[in-house]
């Protein structure tokens, strides 16, 4: 047994929890949690993050057919109108990132994030998309992100999962594959927490059976457990032992965890209303608590018509709790050790998708991968940066390429992990996030 | 070579440099170790083959001065000259005769013990002969007593009673029930049991698995053969045939073929149908290299693999066995099935027209007009482009409904085509048709409901050979964008494999013939993995030259031979291997050789291993005596916790009556993208790949599991209701004897004595539940 079978094998606890001692960074850490704010269906750079002033003097007008080639949409051809933003960009904070009129609170964080606008994938389609984003492979069936973190650092919770979920809005549409161990062990896998019953599944005991039946019930089955441990002499019924003694843990953490009532009304006030807000502010308490990795999806930038409406809606939803988050983080020391992600799986076209003619509220963007924007902030990320340009269409990258996989490998060196090094072997051969690819990107390193 | 005059001499030099530059500089990796991009520099014959592009002789100038895909050539050292270059170009333009060392051209085949022939070795000698029960063990012992380490004492008979129950049918004995092997095999719940290994190979699903996930309301036709096939011990070689290729046999097997239908399918919008073909063709590859040859073929798909004996040709050569299949579902209505529907058949379109209304009927000429014009190129409108790329993403046959005139189209696709209608609801076609309100706004949920309520008969899964198939390429890189040379489909020749165009049939009888000895080790190494927990070659995928060398070579040829002349007998292996000493030892640790063996790849002793998914499931259903123990039949949906549901992205799960909730897991309707969570939290794959062999963790949501999930809390339930109906006296011992096959000790006793001086029955039960030992095979 490899010593990382061993871990797996004795990994307790959904996503690793405390007894998972796994001193295995490659490199001295520079971030020990990770809040991804993954925005599924694809935020809208240009309306967001990436400021395109020429895209005015074409606004209406076809695409130049010399700018077509190569170009593939989900939906619309390459010969759709130009379509420019309505909306106001300004510098923000010293470092003058620019940022558009829907992210006033972000922009109060300007000089605590950096940009990088050169972001590309090479997936046209949500699902392949958001998988390629949170696994490193278009194919279902690969462990996600926080899955790999787990299987890397093992957790410092030590009664909470080690990698916890948390949703606004619908479902993304890659479901659980964004979560997933896929071949990893499945101790590694994200633990969604509900909005709706148990917070985790199962948590709650059956109607009429109280803590102190509980913990009679765990005495007993501790106690045969080891008296049958004696007979078999088997070291692991110790690691189911513990799991049973980390569920109850869990049992009595979970609802503490969910109660926001004790958090100061400023604070709550700070975040905002909404699923979104809560989220964010349980991301904090979660790595307050030791979690890993937490991955706060909000659904759906998927604005192919009524983006103005619905875009404007999101930013209201979203732009307050994230730089809330961002404070906080800061406010209490957390900023240096977490890492704080904000992107979704790819950026939307600078041309019109555009169903009902004649109706211009109605008008939204395809899906656009070949350029789009994230925020990065927090442990290990030198602030106050914008990375790569794009080209006067916002079409593609001219400068400062970010592939997916580069994203992943600087994510996870961040954390004091190799992305190269970082491997499992199965099905006859060793997987890694990153694939065949990832290249640091050094300069959005501190 | 002759160089009659000077010029021709000249030319000769040139050649002998532009032999030199290949043989130093591209050999490396176009030569006899390596031939990268399929391609080999070393004799004339190869250059005019070229690799995976096509002819080299023009695109070796090409690769050196512009490059390839941004791949300048040579991609180490030093850029060639510019006087290299043009002796090399001036030497192709000649036609490149030959002056050096040539090589010929053929794949050899790679030497490897798993390649070798399967030959019986000699039983080994053994200074304990009494200890040995079936030929197995001497292998075992030979080992053992090589090493010096005693083997274990058998386990007790309740230990082995149980033991062979959960192993051979995957459900606990009853109290006082002993265990007859030929009894066990013979049970229908034997195939239950055995098709859960291969369902994971199969990687069977009840749903599309991408994206939209939709229903496969007729996958479970392939379970049932499965089980009812193992149940009837089929020979391994027809087993095999039927699944590969039922549909081309004489007395066809459509059911069987249901195997290579479980890859997945997207249809989300906006998807090219042609990755979608891609990724099932390669699945199917991977299946089979998998599943049978015990090769990974995963890299195969993109380049050419030091490791793997296949080569990127010859993965797409297999692809293209599998590409002149298309995917067909046949009306194969089971006993009383089309009665019944006929039956209903006037109610259910009664109560379809009220649903739909007439506007449905007025659209669909003008509707299926635009479609079939833009399939027939003669529309060239982008939206209805669009339209007509997600109709042919939705519908299964959709060309073929369009070319159907509408008279003469079955029932079956017209209502597929109004489905459509209704589902894509076409702002272009209102438009058009001048229908100002959507008349079919929230229509799809009912009719959804409506034809879930009037089920149609039962089809099977299956697939139609074509004449006209359309041409494999070598897929570069791997990109189905990117097609290379045109191959043929051919067999595996570096595995050793004949020559000559195949089909599935050649294909599958090719795998269960003689000349592949692959076959014989990799089903016995799982049916191995089985038993004790581990294969002999533990990386059961992969035999390959990267897997671990097995524990026991010679057992493993044994048992590949016994497996061949016993006309492939998969439960004569089994019964040769619980009959064995080996099995039937105690699985108590030994200190010992804890040190020495710590994974127990000797044997010193059994293995305990911890129930798979589904039998964790059966385990506290039957102990309670709620378990339905009927066999085959349409997937279960037991309850699912609402709040999973709406994480689903579109979640439907409309919960199966009453005395189905209690069916074994296996009947577990697997909706990939939502895998019901007990079976998930104890890691039941997600059925995506094939997969040999499951993880197997311990977790704290496996904890909450057993303890709160309503289906183990009502088996506790019933578990303390079983156990209240005996006398006080005995019921303790009954508890035991239901749970775990033995009598308590006078500690576990007194242990459980106190606690029910304040605690219930039913807490008790669900106590035992929770036990470790419940869930481990000792």
């Amino acid at each position: 047994m490899t010593r990382r079978e061993l871990l797996s094998r004795y990994a307790l606890g959904a996503g690793a929890w405390a007894l998972d001692a796994a001193p295995l960074p490659h490199a001295k850490p520079r971030a020990r949690s990770v809040i991804f704010l993954f925005m599924e269906g694809g935020p809208s750079q240009l309306d967001l993050l990436d400021a395109k002033p020429a895209l005015r003097k074409y606004d209406g007008q076809p695409l130049p057919e010399s700018m077509r080639a190569g170009l593939r949409f989900a939906f619309i051809q390459p010969g759709a109108s130009v379509w420019a933003s309505a909306r106001h960009f300004q510098p923000r904070g010293q470092s003058g990132i620019e940022m558009s009129d829907w992210m006033p609170h972000l922009a109060t964080q300007a000089d605590r994030l950096s940009v990088i606008r050169s972001m590309v994938s090479d997936q046209v389609n949500h699902v392949p998309g958001q998988l390629l984003l949170q696994c490193g492979s278009p194919l279902p069936g690969r462990p996600s992100l926080g899955a790999w973190t787990l299987y890397g650092l093992g957790s410092e919770a030590r009664d909470l999962p080690g990698f916890v979920v948390l949703f606004s809005g619908r479902a993304p549409q890659a479901s659980g594959g964004i979560y997933t161990s896929g071949f990893l062990p499945g101790t590694y896998q994200g633990t969604p927490f509900r909005d709706s019953g148990d917070a985790v599944l199962h948590l709650s005991n059956p109607t009429g059976v109280g803590r102190a039946d509980q913990r009679r019930k765990l005495d007993l089955i501790g106690d045969l457990n080891r008296q049958h441990q004696a007979d078999t002499g088997d070291p692991e019924t110790e690691s189911r032992i513990q799991a049973y003694e980390l569920a109850f843990r869990m049992q009595a953490a979970v609802p503490g965890l969910l109660d926001l009532s004790a958090e100061p009304a400023e604070v709550k006030a700070r975040y905002g209303p909404g699923r979104f807000a809560q989220n964010c502010l349980m991301a904090r308490r979660l790595v307050e608590r030791g979690v890993r990795f937490v991955l706060v999806s909000h659904a759906s930038w998927d604005d192919h018509a009524d983006l103005n409406k619905n875009h404007a809606l999101n930013c209201r939803l979203t732009d307050r709790p994230a730089a809330a988050l961002l404070e906080d983080l800061h406010a209490r020391g957390l900023l240096d050790s977490t890492l704080v992600v904000w992107g979704g799986e790819f950026g939307r076209t600078p041309l019109v998708q555009q169903e009902k003619p004649g109706r211009d509220e109605a008008k939204g963007r395809d899906h656009h991968p070949y350029a789009f924007s994230m925020w990065l902030a927090g442990g290990g990320i030198r602030p106050g940066q914008v990375i790569g340009r794009t080209d006067d269409f916002g079409l593609s990258v001219v400068e400062d390429k970010v592939e997916v996989h580069d994203l992943q490998a600087t994510i996870l060196h961040c954390l004091g992990l190799d992305h190269e090094k970082l491997t499992f072997r199965t099905q006859g051969r060793d997987f890694r996030l990153t694939d065949v690819g990832g290249v640091l990107l050094r300069k959005l390193l501190a | 070579m002759r160089c009659p005059g000077l010029w021709l001499i000249a030319g000769c030099l040139a050649g002998q440099d532009a032999v030199q530059i290949l043989t130093s500089r591209c050999q490396p990796c176009h030569g006899p170790a390596l031939q990268s991009g399929g391609l080999r520099l070393d004799s004339r014959e190869s250059i005019q083959k070229g690799g995976y592009r096509g002819p080299s002789d023009r695109l070796i100038v090409k690769a050196i001065r512009e490059g390839v895909d941004g791949k300048r050539m040579p991609p180490t050292g030093p850029a060639l000259r510019e006087n290299e270059i043009v002796a090399l170009e001036r030497w192709l333009a000649d036609g490149y005769p030959w002056t050096g060392p040539s090589r010929t051209v053929s794949a050899g085949r790679s030497r490897h013990w798993a390649f070798e022939p399967v030959r019986r070795p000699a039983l080994p000698s053994v200074r304990r002969a009494n200890w040995v029960r079936t030929p197995i063990d001497r292998f075992i012992l030979a080992r053992l007593e090589h090493e010096r380490i005693e083997p274990s004492p058998e386990a007790d008979r309740p230990t082995v009673e149980r033991r062979l129950h959960l192993d051979l049918t995957g459900l606990p004995p009853e109290p006082g029930q002993g265990a007859h092997v030929e009894e066990l095999l013979r049970s229908p719940h034997y195939g239950e049991r055995w098709a859960l290994p291969w369902l994971d190979l199969a990687h069977y699903g009840d749903s599309d698995g991408h994206e939209q996930d939709g229903p496969r309301p007729h996958a479970w036709r392939y379970r049932d053969w499965l089980i009812g096939a193992l149940n009837r011990n089929l020979p391994f070689d027809r087993f095999t045939v039927a699944q590969l290729a039922g549909d081309l046999l004489s007395q066809p097997d459509y059911e069987a073929t249901g195997f290579l239908r479980s890859t997945l399918t997207s249809r989300e919008g906006g998807i090219d149908p042609a990755l979608v073909r891609d990724e099932q063709l390669a699945d199917r590859v991977s299946t089979v290299g998998t599943v049978w040859l015990g090769l990974t073929t995963g890299c195969a798909r993109c380049h050419d693999h030091k490791f793997d004996p296949f080569t990127q040709r010859e993965f797409y050569q297999l692809y293209a066995i599998f590409n002149r299949s298309r995917e067909v579902n046949l009306d194969a209505p089971l006993e009383g099935e089309l009665a019944r529907y006929e039956a209903r058949r006037p109610e259910y379109e009664r109560r379809l027209r009220e649903l739909v209304g007439p506007q449905a009927g007025e659209l669909l000429p003008l509707f299926e007009k635009r479609l079939w014009q833009t399939m027939e190129g003669s529309l060239q409108d982008p939206v209805w482009r669009i339209v007509y790329e997600a109709y042919r993403v939705w519908i299964d046959g959709a060309d073929e409904i369009l070319r159907t005139p509408p008279d003469q189209r079955s029932a079956k696709q017209n209502h597929a085509l109004m489905r459509f209608l209704i589902k894509s609801r076409p702002q272009v076609l209102y438009d058009e048709a001048g229908v100002k309100e959507d008349p079919f706004k929230g229509l799809l949920p009912k009719l959804e409901a409506l034809d879930e309520a009037y089920p149609r008969p039962s089809e099977i899964p299956t697939f139609s050979e074509s004449a006209t198939a359309a041409a494999t390429h070598v897929l570069i890189r791997g990109d189905y964008k990117s097609p290379g040379v045109a191959v043929p489909p051919l067999l595996p020749a570096s595995v050793g494999a004949p020559s000559g165009e195949a089909n599935r049939l050649t294909l599958a009888r090719w795998l269960v013939s003689r000349e592949n000895p692959l076959t014989a080790r990799v089903t016995v190494n799982r049916i191995w993995q089985e038993f004790f927990g581990r294969g002999l070659v533990p990386s059961s995928e992969d035999l390959g030259k990267r897997a671990e060398r097995p524990s026991h070579p010679e057992l493993l040829d044994w048992l590949a031979a016994e497996f061949l002349e016993s006309g492939w007998n998969v439960r004569h292996i089994q019964k040769l291997i619980v009959d064995s000493a080996t099995y039937r030892q105690s699985s108590r640790f030994r200190p010992d050789v804890r040190e020495r063996d710590p994974d127990n790849r000797l044997l010193a002793r059994q293995s305990r291993l911890r129930l798979r998914a589904e039998l964790v499931r059966d385990m506290a259903l039957a102990a309670s005596g709620l378990l339905n123990r009927a066999v085959g039949g349409p997937a279960v949906k037991p309850p699912m916790p609402e709040s999973l549901l709406s994480l689903a992205f579109r979640g439907r799960w409309t919960v199966s009556p009453a005395p189905e909730r209690h069916r074994r897991g296996i009947y577990v309707h697997v909706q990939r993208t939502l895998m019901y969570p007990q079976l998930q939290v104890f890691d039941a794959p997600d059925r995506l790949v094939a997969c040999t062999r499951r993880s197997v963790s311990t977790s704290s949501l496996q904890a909450l599991t057993l303890l709160n999930d309503p289906v183990f809390h009502e088996a506790a339930r019933a578990l303390a209701g079983r156990i209240e109906s005996q006398p006080p006296a005995d019921r303790i011992p009954y508890a035991f004897q239901l749970c775990f096959h033995r009598a308590p000790s006078a500690g576990e006793t007194a242990r459980l004595h106190e606690f029910l001086r304040t605690g219930s029955w039913t807490e008790a039960a669900s106590s035992l539940l929770n036990l470790e030992e419940f869930i481990v095979r000792e």
